[in-house]
């Protein structure tokens, strides 16, 4: 008997969305705004159940698992499986994108002004495409989720959002799909070399067996993925299409883009680069260290000189992604733990930004922060829900981001990794970064909320109900994170020690 | 006795198109009035008699008849399948193929039934000289349905064609002669036996290039790639979709037939193929870059697949041969649910500009969005069958050797610009300028075998497996 519950989690956005584009619904704002709400709350409490349910004791085996596995030949006669699975890692950020995607679609009300139809369908399509690549056990599987989002998210950029919206959306495309390029040629690397190990065709990435295999070989599917899903994070060299399409892009689909597009990059890089070629990674160990820190570095200046808020936080993402990324490089148990924590808390803290950014966005006109003065005269209540997202971002004690950050710089800081320069002075220069945070972030907020109100803002109001809720639960996540980390660290770290490759550490 | 045995096991499906081709012509003395209707009518119940023949049929496992000169396998009945499907979606998803001169639609009919039965004889051919006249069979008819427009640019593609295509049969024919001297013999199965026992040559090589080359006309990789553009803008919308899929089913029947039987003896031989196919990948992703007219971008795109089943034919296994059948038939949906959109499009503007779609999802969404369903799986991504049939043919490709995955990185690192183009449309179709965009009700017909396309499209994504255990099965006669 099949366990049905993983393809429901996962194929009904795409289900809805097909009902919602049918000529069934009527084309109303209201009708299909609501339909698509009423869905999506009841999939994230189908979430929020499989959340609270699941079997935290049980440390990366998938198949006792209590979430059954999905089995199903979709290819069977060479060996390609559509199987679901979850584990403690994969559970956790599908949750993280249920309430990120129910964030966006409440937060579409007033920043979406035509083709409602399409614009709801297609992000229920991309909700798919991304609890698909969380929840899939098969590489190719993975790799069709992967793409499925290329044409949804491309229309999306296209259509709504602000500046050069065409560029923007080609850019966009392109990388994309040259990344997914190098994973496609990874991944059939993967499937050739199992088959030749092994004899079986079978792409489940729990049984691949590359044990034999000549190492330069497996370098070369190393840096596949590492350039395929580097671009998703994106490493720095291959990150000019995120600022471009985080600031253009509307806010809802920001929010998606870096609370969850990103993660997904990182969660490629968990799965595939640290477990499937987990021998390998020690060796690029300290390129991985060097890039994160000039991600950090990089992404922390860059932000400091830019003018339009959502750039900003744009950049700060980058460096976000960086400290993310010296904290795997660390192969400590902490640092890991850290890198994981630091995708979970991140995903609230800029999407807690781009909302602020997006409001502030639509009341204005501009996002110019130069432009935008004493704005906290007529919105005290935004100024004020702004101030624990903001210094969680800044890495404030007892909230979300500094656990992350602390965490990640320990793990780095204690590691063994062998590096051209001293891993200690390499953490010791990133860690600069979290100063530079303190510019930027307090330049948004005094800019923005202090200071003399200008007179073509004398007409604003302050933020409605929706908004509040949004900003309210997303506090009380980075509240609740911040106070009491150890609801998922302990999970995490003991996660972290049986499946990855760990070299060193307290 | 032998005769109607032979016609009873092989030659069933070609003996009902023969008679449908000479009933339209006797028709065209008859019928005046309505012509367009009755003629498309007969001639489709025409192609699905002769569809239902094969069931008919004898399959087991290899019928030779006419002194060895046609076979009959599982292998020639699959490929035959297909062919008959795709002439009945080209023809049901074209309002009208001749704008002008509608008396001279029986005539019309007549040709494009002798380009089937040229394809279905090309399918069988067991030896050299039966393939080289169902070729030329082929190609004549396709002359005369580029030329059918009789306007300035329909004339000039037709020339060229003719042209082109005659320098092409001429290759394949010395090629011909050179194969002849060497063994003695024309049969492929006799040839096959006559090398299993001694070495091959540089002659034989050089024969087989030439071979090769003259098939490659029909699938329009380089060096022919160019002049196959210029024929498709001549041409009228519906004659290109045909020409699009029919030659080409038929040409990769046969080359593969070859591949197997002979040319794979030389490994040189693949390695030039693989190559050539390479070129055509590179060279149509970077030429599709700039096009504005949708009939070139078509051309281009089909020259990109083209390569694709070209680099798998050339590896000549089990495997590879069996993702050629399953990319064929996914490609037959793909490329008529694209064309029969144009069509129904150009019917009713008479444009061949892709900016002209500009704005067409506000009035037709439904309609755009069949259309985009096609140009993603042209473009090979999820969720539609062109993914499929790409991982598919990419698994099979990269299973051979370590020379054909260098050549697998080349070929999509080139995909990675033509998808520039493919997004191109997406773009139009979503852009803000409305024109007074109206297509009317009355392509009710075509505009089912659109969805119906896009739909199958869909389908095959999620249910691939029994499509591909019937290729593999279908391979494994060839």
């Amino acid at each position: 008997m099949q366990n049905y519950i993983l393809p429901i989690l996962v194929f009904s956005p795409i289900i809805f969305s097909i009902i919602l584009m049918s000529p069934i619904i009527s084309s109303e704002e209201k009708v299909i705004r609501r339909s698509t709400k009423t869905f999506s709350i009841i999939h994230f409490i189908y979430t929020a159940i499989l959340l609270i349910t699941f079997d935290y004791t049980n440390m990366g085996n998938v198949i006792e698992s209590n979430l059954k596995i999905f089995n199903s030949d979709w290819i069977e006669s060479i060996g390609l499986n559509a199987s679901f699975s979850v584990d403690i890692l994969s559970i956790l950020l599908i949750g993280l994108a249920s309430i990120i995607f129910l964030i966006a679609i409440f937060l579409s009300k007033n920043m979406i002004k035509h083709s409602y139809k399409l614009y709801y369908s297609l992000i229920l399509i991309i909700q798919t495409a991304v609890l698909g690549i969380l929840s899939a056990k098969d590489l190719f599987i993975f790799f069709l989720f992967w793409e499925l989002e290329l044409i949804p998210m491309y229309i999306i950029l296209l259509k709504w959002g602000s500046g050069n919206k065409q560029k923007t959306a080609r850019k966009f495309i392109l990388y994309k799909f040259f990344g997914s390029m190098f994973i496609l040629l990874g991944l059939l690397l993967l499937y050739i070399l199992n088959f030749i190990n092994t004899g079986t065709l079978s792409d489940d990435f729990y049984n691949i067996d590359i044990s034999n295999i000549d190492n330069k070989i497996k370098y070369i599917i190393f840096l596949f993925f590492l350039i395929g899903f580097g671009i998703k994070l994106p490493i720095i060299s291959l990150h000019s299409w995120l600022p471009d399409v985080h600031s253009q892009a509307e806010t809802p689909i920001s929010i998606i883009l870096s609370a969850i597009l990103l993660k997904v990059g990182a969660y490629g890089i968990l799965r595939f680069n640290m477990q499937v070629l987990n021998d390998i990674f020690i060796i690029f160990a300290p390129l991985i260290m060097i890039l994160g820190v000039i991600n950090i570095i990089y992404g922390s200046i860059c932000a400091i000189n830019q003018k339009d808020i959502k750039r900003i936080i744009a950049y700060s993402s980058i460096s976000a992604m960086g400290i993310f990324l010296i904290a795997i490089a660390s192969l400590t148990e902490i640092g890991i733990t850290g890198a994981i924590f630091q995708l979970i808390s991140h995903a609230f803290i800029s999407a807690g930004l781009f909302t602020i950014a997006g409001i502030i966005y639509i009341k204005c006109g501009t996002k110019n922060i130069l432009r935008i003065k004493g704005l906290g005269e007529k919105m005290p209540i935004l100024m004020f829900l702004s101030i624990p997202i903001m210094l969680a971002a800044v890495g404030v004690p007892l909230l979300s981001g500094f656990i992350a950050e602390f965490l990640s710089f320990i793990g780095a800081f204690t590691s063994q990794v062998e590096c051209i320069i001293d891993v200690k002075i390499l953490t010791s220069i990133a860690l600069l970064s979290l100063i530079i945070s303190c510019i930027y972030i307090l330049k948004i907020y005094h800019s923005v909320f202090f200071g003399e109100l200008n007179k073509r803002y004398n007409q604003i109001k302050d933020i409605n109900i929706h908004q509040k809720i949004i900003l309210i639960v997303l506090i009380v996540f980075v509240i609740y994170l911040g106070i009491f980390p150890f609801s998922i660290t302990n999970i995490l770290s003991e996660y972290s020690i049986i499946n990855f490759n760990i070299i060193g550490g307290f | 006795m032998i005769i109607i045995n032979d016609i009873n096991n092989a030659f069933l499906p070609e003996v009902i198109i023969i008679i449908f081709i000479l009933l339209n012509i006797i028709l065209s003395l008859f019928i005046n009035k309505n012509t367009y209707k009755k003629a498309k009518l007969i001639n489709i119940i025409g192609i699905i008699i002769s569809f239902i023949s094969i069931a008919f049929m004898q399959i087991t496992p290899t019928y030779f008849s006419y002194n060895n000169a046609l076979l009959s396998n599982t292998y020639t009945i699959m490929f035959k399948i297909m062919i008959l499907i795709s002439a009945i979606l080209v023809i049901l998803a074209s309002p009208s193929m001749i704008r002008e001169k509608r008396k001279r639609t029986f005539e019309y009919f007549s040709i494009i039934q002798s380009a089937i039965l040229g394809s279905l004889l090309l399918i069988s051919a067991n030896d050299i000289l039966t393939a080289f006249i169902s070729m030329e069979l082929l190609t004549i008819s396709c002359y005369f349905l580029t030329g059918f427009r009789r306007n300035h640019k329909s004339k000039e593609a037709s020339l060229k064609y003719i042209i082109t295509s005659s320098s092409a049969t001429i290759l394949f024919l010395f090629g011909i002669s050179y194969l002849y001297g060497l063994c003695g013999n024309i049969n492929i199965s006799t040839i096959n036996e006559i090398y299993l026992s001694q070495p091959i040559n540089i002659l034989f090589t050089t024969a087989s290039l030439l071979i090769i080359l003259g098939i490659i006309f029909k699938l329009g990789c380089i060096p022919f790639s160019n002049w196959l553009i210029d024929i498709y803008e001549g041409s009228t919308y519906s004659t290109c979709s045909f020409i699009s899929l029919i030659p080409k089913i038929a040409a990769t029947a046969f080359l593969s037939r070859l591949f197997v039987y002979i040319f794979q003896f030389s490994p040189i031989l693949q390695l030039i193929t693989a190559i050539i196919a390479l070129i055509s990948i590179v060279y149509a992703s970077i030429g599709a870059l700039k096009q504005t007219n949708i009939k070139r971008f078509y051309a281009y795109s089909s020259i990109i697949h083209s390569g694709f089943i070209l680099l798998a034919i050339s590896v000549a296994n089990v495997y590879s041969l069996s993702s050629v059948l399953f990319y064929i038939f996914t490609y037959i949906f793909i490329n008529i649910g694209a064309w029969s959109a144009s069509i129904i499009y150009n019917k009713e503007y008479n444009t061949d500009n892709i900016e002209d779609y500009k704005g067409l999802y506000y009035k037709h969404p439904y309609f755009s969005i069949a259309l985009i369903t096609s140009i993603t799986a042209l473009a090979g991504l999820p969720p539609t069958s062109g993914f499929i049939a790409k991982l598919y043919i990419f698994t099979a490709i990269a299973r051979t050797n370590s020379f054909y995955f260098v050549i697998l990185i080349a070929a999509l690192l080139a995909t990675i610009i033509s998808l520039l183009i493919y997004i191109k449309i997406i773009k139009v179709l979503f852009n803000k300028q409305q024109n007074t965009i109206n297509l009317n009700k009355k392509f009710k017909k075509e505009k089912i075998i659109l969805y119906i396309c896009a739909l199958i499209t869909l389908i095959i994504c999620i249910c691939p497996d029994f499509l591909i255990k019937i290729s593999q099965i279908t391979a494994y006669y060839i």
